[in-house]
């Protein structure tokens, strides 16, 4: 069984292996874009970007070897930026039921410590950041990243 | 009136292995279910082939149904006995089917006209941050394996129980391999960046699901109509009526009808059997109206116009 098993392993480990780069693909490219222009271009929806986000996404950047493009706006022109791809990544304290969901991609949660107005203490509440559509490669690298962060 | 022949040993038989595939058909299909629910994550795509395995755990248990209540004699609450459940049964299976392929295309249509391009994300898994699009890919894998085998026995078996629930089920389950397998395709598809792939695969099957689920409710309906007996697998006369035909010796109008697999034949009264006023008003009194039809054997004043003094 192991013998008859053991062609088809390799052939699905050098499947994977040679679409590892580009499987998932992105359908409008974002990731190639952003590889290719050298900047990532990240909406700001709350002001003062929280230090968490910041945090994400400093990382994320540095690991494609991008900088980082704030771009500051009404939230609607920003997340109609996103959808046409003018804009990469929407950061900035964005709870996972987010209603902007229907109109974006969520990325893996992740537990920024959140300081409550009027509070001392600290506490968990995870956040997300939105990108295009169906932009799964883009997706998959920034939960890389994300997990990378969190350990 | 209930006093039925029994069942050929060999028919008995078979009824018995239905029912056991049946009952592996639900064992598999909430295993298959409960997969499916782990990877499907918020998948639009994973969505539509889940709660089309949802779907078609509705025909197996449809049969199982069918097939305790069959043989159940008659009661005053049921004087017919429950051969029409039977009936019933494959009008709702063939409901479930039709609503599956009906769903399928809805669902594609509007993927693809709202051009919405499926995201799909990942998920942390021994160590790795892993595409969910494998995990879906395995999981629709797994899922298409059992229906291919239960619904090619199932549909060996049907012909000789004339059983149309079911055949209806092997549709079914030819249904869910086929949407498996496409969903496979599109899966791959939108890994290769191409967003429209998974829903054209659900609706091209969509369509193949959705013919086949509307001929079984044709079939259906013209059973629960008391039409003559259908085909299997096609809304035409079955070839039993005119053979039955020939074999009634007397030159009486013979009317066939089906319930379930079973066949009921009447050859026509040499009375007329319509009520006699008298009758009517006798027994219901304003409502006597609604009485329109008394065979078998009566005394004369009951129906209009008895014949059977000519002789």
């Amino acid at each position: 069984m192991t013998r008859h098993l053991r062609p088809w392993l390799w052939l699905i480990a050098a499947v994977t292996m040679l679409t590892g780069c580009y499987f998932p693909d992105d359908p409008k490219h974002t990731l190639a874009t952003i590889e290719r222009q050298g900047v990532i271009q990240v909406g700001i929806l709350a002001e003062p970007l929280p230090e968490a986000d910041a945090k994400v996404i400093a990382r994320f950047a540095k690991s494609l070897g991008v900088r980082t493009d704030y771009v500051r706006g009404p939230a609607h022109a920003l997340l109609a930026g996103l959808e046409e791809g003018n804009i990469h990544l929407l950061a900035g304290d964005i709870p996972e039921d987010t209603p902007m969901a229907s109109h974006a991609a969520l990325s893996n949660p992740y537990p920024p410590r959140v300081r409550l107005p009027g509070r001392t203490e600290s506490r968990s509440e995870k956040r997300v950041l939105l990108l295009r559509k169906g932009e799964n490669r883009l997706l998959l690298r920034l939960n890389r990243s994300l997990r990378e962060a969190g350990q | 009136m209930s006093d039925r022949p029994t069942l050929p040993p060999h028919i008995r038989q078979s009824l018995e292995r239905a029912r056991r595939l049946e009952w592996w058909t639900l064992g598999w299909l909430v295993s298959i279910v409960a997969v499916m629910a782990l990877v499907m994550g918020s998948s639009q795509a994973m969505q539509a082939a889940w709660i089309e395995d949802m779907l078609s755990l509705l025909p197996p248990i449809l049969f199982l149904l069918a097939a305790h209540f069959e043989g159940k004699p008659a009661s005053p609450a049921y004087p017919f006995g429950l051969d029409r459940l039977g009936s019933l049964c494959f009008l709702l299976a063939a409901g479930a089917l039709t609503l599956m392929g009906g769903y399928l295309i809805y669902d594609a249509l509007h993927v693809l006209i709202a051009q919405e391009h499926p995201t799909i994300g990942s998920v942390s898994l021994f160590g790795h941050e892993i595409w969910l699009g494998w995990l879906m890919m395995a999981a629709l894998a797994y899922s298409v394996v059992p229906p291919v085998i239960l619904g090619r026995k199932k549909r060996a078996l049907a012909p000789e129980l004339m059983d149309k629930v079911l055949f209806t089920d092997a549709e079914m389950n030819a249904a869910d391999w086929k949407t498996g397998l496409a969903g496979i395709v599109g899966v791959i598809g939108i890994g290769f960046g191409i967003w429209w792939a998974d829903a054209l695969a659900a609706g091209v099957i969509g369509a193949d699901i959705l013919r086949d689920g509307l001929r079984a409710l044709r079939i259906s309906v013209a059973e629960l109509l008391d039409g003559a007996p259908r085909e299997l697998n096609s809304p035409e006369v079955s070839g039993a009526v005119a053979k039955i035909r020939a074999a009634v010796p007397v030159d009486r109008p013979v009317r066939v009808r089906e319930t379930g697999r079973f066949l009921h034949v009447e050859i026509a009264d040499d009375q007329d059997t319509t009520p006699s006023e008298a009758f009517q008003t006798k027994a219901l009194g304003e409502d006597g109206w609604r009485i329109v039809n008394v065979t078998g054997p009566a005394p004369p004043d009951i129906r209009k116009g008895a014949r059977h003094n000519e002789e």
